[in-house]
Parts: structure tokens; sequence; C-alpha cells
């Protein structure tokens, strides 16, 4: 068992399912934006693409 | 964004603050950004549901929901502003000439450089007394300047910067009032809440990357003395954050039925939900902030420097308990009032 947060309707869980797919290029990201001190805009293409 | 207007119909507050956590995982800053600006979309998706098609607030709402659909708007909010709180904004709308001259300076206007559009709150004074308002406006919009001036120990990438309004038109219809300047009303109460406790999420799901991050470390090195210790802490810390933030999404989808979206709240329940926000956001801060610090702890030196995930992490997570409405510092006095009944007015 374990007490992770799941999705209680279709809506969200095909949207988290979606998100899921971004932590990979988003974490990618992540690191160099935080040193840099700048928003990336492709995190936001890339939600506004899915 | 309603499924007639090309969205997938996400209502669940539990579900979207599930979503924040989950892209959280990845980046905390494109996370609390993005939250911006759903918050701005659920608020104009409760709108367009509840107001009778073919009327003005419809028209509006479902005008601005089809430009995001079509990727053309991407709408950054704010209430913070310095020196004061989310109910006495002195941002402040005038009358002038056929509309208003909106003046003022909003602090933590996170995704703004990108954003094509800013929600904010603002005072405005008019012959039935004086009012907190929303209002909505093109970034490009005369007399809007960008501080570029975000420079912060964490959260780095979230473009907060700050946005000063100089003197900038505004169309007499664009400002919708939501309650007395200075006072808690229902509306704001509900609003706040909904809009705030995504954001919890976000802090959730960077406590939840660093346990990921420790528990594969500890299986890769083989867990030396004590390790075993600390994961099973940061286990039950997460596990108690995990549990009243999904209580508390319940809880909301709850209520957002019950209330039909919150139109039919009372002020009590208004300060009912702000209550269990505040201690859903006390328990969850903490402990990310405990288990982030726990996991540096288990990396041993590595975590420390600089192109470590886990020192990104151990910043960020800080963002999260000065968080309006209520830091940790204020949080305990609104909740004791609330449980005895001396509800504030402000």
């Amino acid at each position: 068992m374990s007490y992770s947060i799941q999705p209680r309707t279709p809506a969200g869980k095909q949207l988290i399912a979606l998100a899921s797919d971004l932590i990979g290029n988003f974490s990618a990201r992540a690191d160099a934006a935080d040193r840099a001190g700048e928003i990336r805009p492709e995190n936001f293409r890339d939600m506004q693409r899915t | 964004m309603p499924e007639d207007l090309g969205g997938r119909g996400l209502r669940s507050m539990h579900d979207w603050t599930l979503l924040i956590a989950t892209l959280a995982k990845g980046d905390g800053s494109a996370a609390i950004a993005i939250s911006m600006h759903l918050s701005a979309t659920r608020g104009l998706a409760a709108l367009y549901r509840a107001s009778a098609p073919g009327s003005a607030p419809h028209r509006r709402a479902e005008g601005i929901l089809e430009a995001v659909a079509r990727g053309e708007m991407l709408i950054c909010s704010t209430t913070t502003e310095r020196g004061t709180d989310n109910l006495h904004p002195l941002t402040e709308a005038r009358r002038s000439g056929d509309g208003w001259r909106l003046s003022g300076t909003k602090h933590f206007v996170t995704m703004s450089p990108l954003a094509t559009h800013v929600a904010t709150n603002v005072r405005m004074r008019d012959a039935e007394g004086d009012h907190i308002a929303n209002v909505l406006l093109a970034m490009d919009t005369p007399g809007i300047h960008h501080g570029g001036d975000w420079d912060a120990l964490g959260m780095r990438a979230s473009g907060s910067q700050s946005l000063t309004f100089d003197d900038c038109p505004v169309p007499l219809d664009a400002l919708r009032r939501i309650g007395p300047w200075g006072r808690w009303s229902t509306a704001v109460l509900v609003n706040r809440t909904l809009a705030n406790v995504p954001l919890v999420g976000a802090f959730m799901g960077i406590a939840e990357r660093a346990m990921e991050i420790a528990v594969a470390g500890q299986r890769k090195a083989r867990a030396r003395t004590g390790a075993h210790h600390v994961l099973a802490e940061m286990e039950i810390m997460l596990a108690s954050a995990q549990s009243i933030l999904a209580r508390l999404g319940e809880n909301l989808d709850a209520f957002m039925t019950d209330s039909e979206e919150g139109r039919n709240a009372s002020y009590e329940q208004g300060h009912e939900l702000m209550k269990d926000y505040q201690s859903a956001k006390w328990v969850v801060n903490r402990h990310a902030i405990d288990i982030v610090s726990q996991a540096m702890d288990l990396s041993g030196g590595g975590g420390f420097m600089s192109g470590n995930p886990l020192s990104r992490l151990y910043r960020d997570v800080r963002a999260g308990p000065f968080m309006q409405p209520y830091s940790p510092v204020d949080a305990r006095g609104y909740i004791g009032r609330v449980l005895a009944d001396d509800l504030p007015e402000e």
C-alpha cells in the first residue's frame, strides 16, 4: 500500500498521465534554468502542445 | 477548460492539485508558474458555466477561454504587494474619462516574462464604497513595466519579477468587484483558497522527487547504518503530507458540488475552507522542507553541490511557507480564531 495520491476523475487521470510524460523534459531543463535564473518557454510550449 | 470549448473539462480540485504536484517533480518553477495561469482560467470557466448563454459575462469568459485553447493567451496572476496583504491591495484603479486608470506595483508576478495577460486584484472606489476588484489586462497595455528583478534563493526559473502599472488605461467594464476592501468576504475566502491550494501541490511534488532520489541512492549504495531510520522518517512525513492534501482535495470537490462552485457558500463556510487549507499547507510545507533536508543528509556532500538536483529542490521547497494568505507566523492565529468562532474580518 502507498499513500501516494491518485487521480479521482477521468479528466484528471488523462491530464496527470500527460503531465507525467513531461517530467523528464522539465527535469532535463531545470538545473540550467535555475542557474540562469530564467523561465524556460519550452516548458510552456510542451504543456500547450499536450 | 470546459469540454465544449476544446478543453478536457477538469473540475476536480483534488486532481488539479495532483497535476501540479506531478509537474513539480520535473521542475517546481514551471509547476507554480502554470498554476497561476490555471487559477485564472478556473475562475473564467466557473463564470462561463454560471452565466446565462449570450449574456455579457458569458461571452467575455467564452472569448478568453477560446483564445487560451488556441494557445494565444497565457495568463499570469498575482495579488502580492510589498508591505500589505491580499485584503488591502494598494494598486488602485481610479475613474478617468470613460474608464479607469490603474497605478501600483505587484511583486512575485510568476510567469510574467512569458505571459500575454495579467490577472490581478486592485482597489477601486465608487459611489457604493471601497472595493477589491479583479482585472485582466493584456501585457502590452500602455504603462505596464516589467521589473526584470527576479533574483531569488529558489524557484529561480519561475519568472516571478515585479510588474508596475503606471497610469494604465482600463476599460470601464473590465473591473469585476469581488468584495469590500480590507475585509474578508465569502467570495475572496473561496477564491483565494481555490487559487492557492494547488500551489501546495508543488511542494508536495518537490518532496516526492527528493524522496525518489533518496531511495534510489540508498538502494544503489547499500544503505549505511542509520539510513533506514532516516528513510522511514521521510516516508512517514511524506505519507502524512499526502494524506492531508488528498483529503483536502476531496473535501474541496465536495464543497464545490454542494455549493455550486462556491456561489451558495456562506461566510462561515468560507472561513472553514480557508482554515482547512491553512492546516494542510502547514503540514505539507513543513514536512516537504524536512524531507528534502533529510534527502540532503543521506546524499552526503553530493547534494550540497550546485549541480546536484537536491540542492535546487532544497532551495525551491523554501518558497512554500510564505505563500499568501497566512505565512506560518500568522496561520496558527487564524486557525485558532476560526475554531473559537471568532471569525477574522480582516
